[in-house]
């Protein structure tokens, strides 16, 4: 969503940062483990930041991402989800809003077909098909958002020219 | 139109709280539940006001997802402390002693005998008398933020279906 050189370009632009901003802050509380597993101070924070996670993910030991005796604090889906929406953030917005949307609901069927197949035991369980879908899937997410807030700007600046 | 907005949210906050404490449904509550909660809830308000207000704004659509948010915390947070009231246990209590057990694998020090000893607390005061202040305000907190965010997303996005059905028609 980088419009140069217009009034809307820069709204677009705040916007794709605060959204990259405030899911770097929410990533960074999973991720930062990965970066620095031996810190003394995420150690001990690890059982509350733990709890804090546990809202939105099963935490299931066998499908989170784990080294030395750490689980890390949510599964590989929800991973994908928030490192996709990350990614989106990142890019500017060239596609129209309809397309997002049909985008949006195709790999949220793809990901749900996915989880259904797992529970019901139709499937095994695979860490990289559940972080791809997740990835996808956060990534139209955050695209349908960035393209609707896009076409919402790109409509105020039209209604602002006719007045 | 204000006392529709809240009539909408208390009934799908409530019903979004309500799920997210059933074992098995528990770990679908932000990708599922509270998002599809939060997309009803503007449903539901359209239905209360006959569609007259058809499109909807984006403004009314985020306080509709905040309510509902907001209102689902508070509803699972009571939920579970009732819960945590009469079992005198809960998942916090019953994962401690792998947590603990970690953490002195580690060994990390003074600070994490620290850490223990609060942990250990909130543990405590939950085994003898059901509940434990910590741990509420803990809880609360963190269903308010992962709540509302996921609310207002499921809001916005069920906002977007209705629009482009509008559009389309």
């Amino acid at each position: 969503m980088t419009f140069k050189h217009t009034a809307s370009g820069i709204q677009g632009y705040k916007i794709n940062l605060i959204i990259f901003c405030t899911l770097l802050l929410w990533c960074s509380g999973f991720l930062i483990y990965l970066f620095f597993p031996s810190s003394t101070v995420l150690n001990i924070a690890y059982p509350f930041l733990k709890q804090f996670y546990s809202g939105i993910c099963h935490q299931q030991p066998d499908k989170c991402i784990n080294s030395e005796n750490m689980y890390y604090l949510i599964c590989y889906r929800c991973s994908g989800i928030y490192i996709g929406g990350l990614i989106s953030s990142l890019l500017p917005v060239r596609i129209k809003l309809k397309k997002s949307l049909n985008l949006f609901v195709a790999s949220f069927a793809i990901l749900i077909a996915d989880v259904f197949l797992n529970t019901s035991g139709i499937k095994q369980y695979d860490a990289t098909i559940a972080f791809i879908t997740g990835v996808c899937s956060g990534f139209t997410v955050i695209l349908l958002l960035l393209s609707f807030l896009k076409e919402q700007t790109l409509l105020r600046k039209e209604i602002l020219n006719a007045e | 139109m204000q006392n529709k907005k809240i009539q909408a949210a208390l009934l799908c906050g409530f019903g979004a709280a309500v799920l997210t404490t059933v074992p098995g449904l528990k770990s679908f509550g932000c990708c599922l539940i509270i998002p599809l909660a939060g997309a009803i809830s503007v449903v539901l308000y359209l239905k209360m006001n006959r569609e007259e207000i058809l499109p909807i704004e984006t403004k009314t659509v985020i306080i509709l997802g905040l309510l509902t948010g907001i209102i689902s915390a508070v509803f699972a947070t009571s939920t579970e402390v009732l819960i945590t009231f009469i079992t005198k246990t809960n998942d916090f209590v019953e994962s401690l002693p792998a947590s603990q057990q970690m953490l002195r694998e580690l060994n990390l020090g003074t600070l994490a005998e620290d850490s223990l000893k609060m942990m250990n607390a909130i543990a405590e005061d939950i085994r003898n008398k059901g509940f434990s202040f910590f741990y509420t305000f803990a809880v609360l907190t963190s269903n308010t933020i992962v709540n509302t965010i996921f609310s207002i997303l499921g809001a916005v996005i069920g906002m977007i279906f209705i629009n482009r059905r509008i559009n389309a028609g």
